[in-house]
């Protein structure tokens, strides 16, 4: 499989001005990111909130610009892109947003809205935009009939789904979806989800999938990658990661998954503490004011990159490969 | 759209106030079709005298007739309310979007500019540009028209900040809009029920400008006719003929009262909750 998108050492500080008099703080969302994608494949990022997937998301699709490292999409390098550059390939990474009652102009129709990506990149005649309005319409289960509507006149999956069609309007290779589905009910969830797996086998789509919701990441990933404060720490295949957790913080977020049978009996770990602040992430490992298997070493020096078999990849010192 | 329609023909207050503002243009438009004399005709024979079979309202110092006088004010505060509006609502738009949208300097010396100008007092200030540019009508609706340029920058710009950051405009910036798009067909369709009431109550504020102007002389000029010209000519007069001064006062105070109302029910139509909490 080819690599569709790399990002090499992905920073992103937001300065926060304590005001006139005040002290400035950075604020380290993204704090060094590697990762790759495949052509092809879902990769999911998971992390509680706060721990920067949402940044990650938005400067991978150049929505903002990196403090510092590197991404190369389909083997340009997008950074030292002008803005002409930039929108252009804006063709091939769309968004998919969290919240379906913000992500759609109250004002414009669906058809307004579905042809807008067309008319901003000058794509095609008056008839074949139409075609193409009616084809995605039906692509993602709704109908010609409900073009003329507005927003308001439909529920929330029904409103994701006019979101999906938006970013497949211009035949996009990556699509980000920030949250797709926590906004939905569980069993509207499921359609959705099920909507963009056929999509990708249809379109040949590739994901880069962020959600806190550990259970719609088994659904959906060929890949996981787990964010902390900014960092990645630990990324594998689905399987791998699901049966066999390195880090002590992966085994204590699939401890708190919900399993569907009462009788079933488990032991959790219960992280002590709270997130630290990103203003103040702490010395080496970022995890150590929470591990339970933390030592002295973990205070001073950021663990180096574990390799274990298939690819499955961890940073943290205290556990063997 | 159908359900702002429907409130509106609820909203009692909306319907009466739009029906005599209605009445008010009409006549206005239609005033030079309409058997009434000049308003500018002197008839020495018949001054300072009370309403009567040939004079509806009385006649002025000259023996000008009051009604026709008022109508035709009608017309020049009209003018001056509505245009002078266009030109900030105008104004207003643009500044408050870039200042809005794009934020740091442009709009720290945009708002910075807007404080300025909001700390003069209304009046003088309009007062300031009409004695620098010359008086006139025109002249009156620019200075009225860049008094009220501040309104309607806070205004917009507050609005903006509000919708900007929605991800309906996020996914517009993603698939690669332009900023020029996005400020005109994404956020100022979202953000147009304000700028309507506060431009309506606006036209009020602008009318009783206009008249304080022409009442110090600087707006509108004689022999042409305009509310506040015609109350301050009265004053002389107000003990032979009350009149002079009671009837543009009544005209005035009818039409502020009905925009004034007007926009108000305006702002219940589009804030439905606002009254019932």
């Amino acid at each position: 499989m080819s690599i569709l998108l790399e990002t090499s050492n992905l920073k992103k500080h937001f300065e926060s001005n304590g005001g006139f008099w005040g002290k400035k703080k950075s604020v380290k969302a993204v704090n060094g990111i590697n990762l790759k994608i495949f052509e092809g494949e879902t990769l999911s990022l998971v992390g509680e909130s706060g721990c920067g997937k949402s940044t990650t998301g938005r400067l991978i699709g150049s929505l903002i610009t990196p403090s510092e490292g590197e991404i190369i999409f389909n083997g340009i390098t997008v950074n030292n892109l002008g803005k002409e550059k930039i929108r252009l390939l804006r063709r091939d990474i769309q968004f998919i947003f969290q919240d379906p009652f913000s992500s759609l102009n109250p004002k414009k129709t669906i058809k307004q809205i579905l042809l807008d990506p067309l008319i901003i990149h000058k794509i095609g005649t008056r008839a074949e935009r139409e075609k193409r309005v009616n084809d995605v319409i039906e692509s993602v289960g709704l109908s010609q009939k409900q073009l003329q509507r507005y927003p308001h006149e439909f529920s929330g999956g029904q409103r994701q789904r006019i979101s999906i069609a938006r970013s497949l309007m211009l035949k996009p290779k990556l699509i980000i979806a920030d949250e797709p589905v926590s906004a939905l009910d569980v069993s509207i969830q499921a359609q959705i989800l099920n909507l963009l797996k056929e999509l990708q086998k249809e379109y040949n789509l590739t994901y880069l999938f962020i959600s806190h919701d550990l259970s719609v990441v088994k659904h959906v990933s060929d890949r996981v990658a787990v964010m902390y404060l900014g960092k990645i720490i630990e990324m594998a295949d689905k399987n791998d990661i699901y049966k066999n957790p390195k880090h002590p913080y992966t085994k204590a977020l699939l401890s708190s998954v919900p399993i569907p049978d009462p009788d079933v009996q488990r032991e959790r770990i219960i992280l002590k503490g709270d997130l630290p602040s990103p203003t103040n992430i702490p010395s080496g490992c970022p995890f150590h004011s929470r591990c339970p298997i933390s030592t002295d070493k973990c205070r001073v020096d950021i663990p180096k990159q574990h390799h274990s078999e298939n690819n499955h990849i961890y940073y943290c010192y205290n556990v063997p490969s | 759209m159908s359900s702002m329609l429907q409130n509106f023909s609820k909203n009692k207050t909306a319907l009466i106030c739009m029906i005599i503002l209605l009445f008010i243009i009409v006549v206005v438009i239609f005033s030079e079709f309409l058997p009434l004399h000049s308003p500018n005709k002197m008839n020495k024979e018949y001054r300072l005298q009370g309403p009567s079979s040939e004079f509806f309202l009385g006649t002025d110092q000259f023996g000008r007739d009051l009604f026709s006088r008022i109508i035709s004010g009608a017309k020049i505060s009209l003018l001056v309310g509505i245009s002078s509006v266009i030109i900030s609502v105008g104004i207003g738009i643009i500044l408050g979007l870039i200042a809005g949208y794009f934020g740091k300097w442009y709009d720290s010396l945009i708002m910075r500019t807007m404080d300025i100008l909001f700390a003069f007092p209304e009046i003088l200030l309009a007062l300031a540009i009409v004695a620098a540019l010359g008086p006139g009508t025109f002249n009156t609706i620019l200075a009225i028209g860049i008094v009220n340029i501040p309104v309607f920058t806070r205004l917009v710009r507050g609005s903006v900040l509000g919708v900007k950051n929605l991800e309906y405009i996020e996914s517009a910036k993603s698939l690669g809009a332009k900023d020029t798009r996005i400020l005109f067909l994404e956020i100022l369709p979202n953000i147009t029920a304000p700028l309507l009431v506060q431009s309506t109550l606006a036209i009020s504020g602008a009318i009783l400008t206009e008249s304080a102007l022409s009442f110090l002389g600087l707006g509108v000029q004689p022999p042409n006719p305009s509310w506040g010209g015609m109350i301050a000519e009265s004053r002389r007069y107000m003990e032979l003929a009350p009149g002079m001064i009671i009837w543009p006062c009544l005209a005035m105070l009818i039409t502020i009262f009905a925009i004034n109302l007007f926009g108000d029910a305006l702002n219940d139509i589009f804030n439905p909750l606002r009254g019932k909490n």
